[in-house]
């Protein structure tokens, strides 16, 4: 990418991102500049954790949780949070996933890596 | 056969006149409008509408939209809704509190929730472009839900968790008065003791400008000039939105929960259409005509028992004249009193009936006639009527409110004091 395309993906990403922890911001502009590995996988906790459906109990867990939770048993995704997730992800990273591809994701781990292989190459 | 009385027993406004119910009662009081001042484009010839205050409701981030400090909606509630949802939420918060209703009392089976919204162009456009762009490899997730007439009423009745008659009503500007009539008719009919009923409309240009292309809009650019209803200079309506929410109980179950607040009997309704013109007013109005002395019946009551008419009258050529050419025949000799609240509010859509019914509501339950703003000089063929130039404090025992929508549906609401 030229820097004036990755100045256009780093702005199309701040007005995605609207609403999320500075952090979570700054990790995506890091890696859109940088390409830095470490910066993704923060933005990808960062988008896991907003897109996590609050409990039955109204109050969100906003503890990071382990790479091997899974998405719909242990963090409550329901079809509706991981179709928004996903979405975001594709928007922000131009991942491009197939919807067979976002139903094999299980696992944050699986969302991880599926991020990091496409991220990278796109 | 009908056995239960409607009673009229919460309120939520959010409107270009005011955000609750004080707010708009001070401004029908003093006839103050709520028309702002746009610039939506500059060669376009469109520069006012009724816009609510505090609500910023731009761009396709909801994270970025803001609205009233006074409601919380959380990111899951609102990633579903357009603006005109948004509205709609406000005042069926508001009316639910008016009426000392909680959600867990929704669920009972026994309560329904009536919509009427046109959907949003905006969110419509902006989604189907994007399908367009990306030739229909990647949708967004909510692209449906934010665009389609019914989002409305399936945002709001999922999120209150309603399990009763749930459905939407796209008559155009009668859309809310439809809805406000069937729910009469599912209570008086013992099919429901509650229902809710919302018309929410977003003042978009996606939503208004389109309407130029009928020529229906005012070109004046001052607001006393641009929304006169009934005045002979009058040249098309300032449109609107926001959202107007009513709560409806059966009075036996009104009695039941001791509810706090009653504003007004719905005492009957009646429809009838035009049958003629799918955009414009039969001339002689002969459908409003029809479902006014409808409604009347269905109260059980004469024109001489009223002391007021909320008209439709949004302040176009053709429109008003009809209406008022039925509602000379309707009311006679009569002298009852007569004014278009679109003057202060716009024309907000399908809003519009369900506006006028809450604002009728107020003025039954508060004692005053509302009065006829940004009126000059009255049309001569709109001669007949008695337009008070002022709102006046006096009993109101007994209200018509009319709305009409394209297609020429006609829809006629009786209210009487309680």
């Amino acid at each position: 990418m030229n820097p004036v395309e990755v100045e256009t993906r780093i702005g199309r990403a701040r007005e995605m991102l609207v609403g999320y922890p500075a952090e979570t911001v700054e990790a995506a502009e890091r890696f859109l500049r940088k390409g830095d590995a470490g910066a993704l996988d923060r933005l990808v906790a960062g988008v896991i954790a907003y897109h996590r459906p609050a409990g039955a109990s109204g109050k969100k867990d906003e503890t990071e949780p382990e790479g091997s939770a899974r998405l719909v048993e242990d963090l409550g995704f329901d079809s509706l949070a991981m179709v928004e997730m996903s979405f975001l992800l594709d928007e922000l990273l131009g991942l491009r996933l197939s919807d067979d591809e976002m139903r094999a994701l299980r696992t944050y781990d699986d969302v991880r890596g599926v991020v990091r292989a496409r991220a990278a190459a796109a | 056969m009908r056995t239960r009385r409607v009673l009229i027993t919460g309120l939520g406004l959010i409107t270009p006149i005011g955000n609750d119910r004080a707010a708009v009662t001070r401004s029908v009081r003093a006839l103050k409008h709520g028309l702002r001042r746009v610039e939506w484009f500059a060669e376009c010839p469109v520069k006012l509408a009724g816009i609510p205050e505090e609500f910023e409701l731009e761009g396709f981030n909801h994270a970025a939209w803001r609205w009233s400090a006074r409601y919380a909606i959380g990111r899951e509630t609102v990633r579903s809704m357009p603006p005109n949802s948004v509205y709609g939420y406000c005042a069926t918060e508001q009316a639910l509190a008016d009426a000392g209703l909680t959600r867990e009392a929704l669920g009972d089976g026994r309560t329904g929730f009536f919509g009427a919204s046109a959907g949003s162009p905006r969110m419509m456009a902006h989604h189907v472009n994007e399908t367009a762009a990306a030739r229909g490899t990647k949708v967004h997730p909510w692209a449906v839900m934010h665009s389609v007439a019914g989002t409305l009423n399936f945002n709001l009745a999922a999120h209150y968790g309603i399990r009763g008659a749930v459905t939407g009503f796209v008559s155009a500007c009668a859309a809310s008065g439809h809805a406000l009539g069937y729910a009469f008719d599912e209570i008086a009919l013992g099919r429901q003791d509650r229902m809710i009923v919302v018309g929410a409309e977003e003042p978009t240009w996606e939503m208004l400008v389109p309407f130029s292309g009928l020529r229906a809009l005012s070109r004046q650019t001052e607001p006393e000039k641009a929304s006169r209803p009934f005045d002979v200079e009058r040249d098309g309506f300032v449109g609107g939105g926001g959202a107007a929410a009513i709560v409806l109980e059966a009075e036996d179950a009104a009695e039941r929960r001791g509810a706090k607040e009653v504003y007004a009997e719905l005492a009957g309704w009646g429809q009838a259409a035009d049958g003629h013109s799918v955009a414009q007013s039969e001339p002689e109005g002969r459908g409003v005509e029809a479902a006014m002395r409808r409604a009347l019946a269905d109260a059980g009551m004469n024109a001489g028992d009223l002391n007021y008419v909320s008209a439709h009258a949004t302040g176009t050529v053709v429109g008003d004249r009809a209406e008022a050419k039925a509602l000379r025949r309707v009311l006679g000799e009569s002298g009852v009193a007569v004014s278009g609240m679109k003057a202060l509010t716009g024309h907000t859509l399908s809003m519009a009936g369900a506006l006028s019914v809450a604002i009728t509501s107020l003025a039954v339950r508060e004692g005053f006639v509302p009065g006829q703003a940004h009126l000059r000089e009255a049309d001569p063929e709109c001669a007949g009527l008695n337009l008070p130039r002022e709102t006046r404090d006096g009993a109101v025992r007994a209200a018509m409110c009319n709305c009409s929508g394209f297609g020429g549906s006609n829809v006629a609401l009786v209210l009487r004091k309680a």
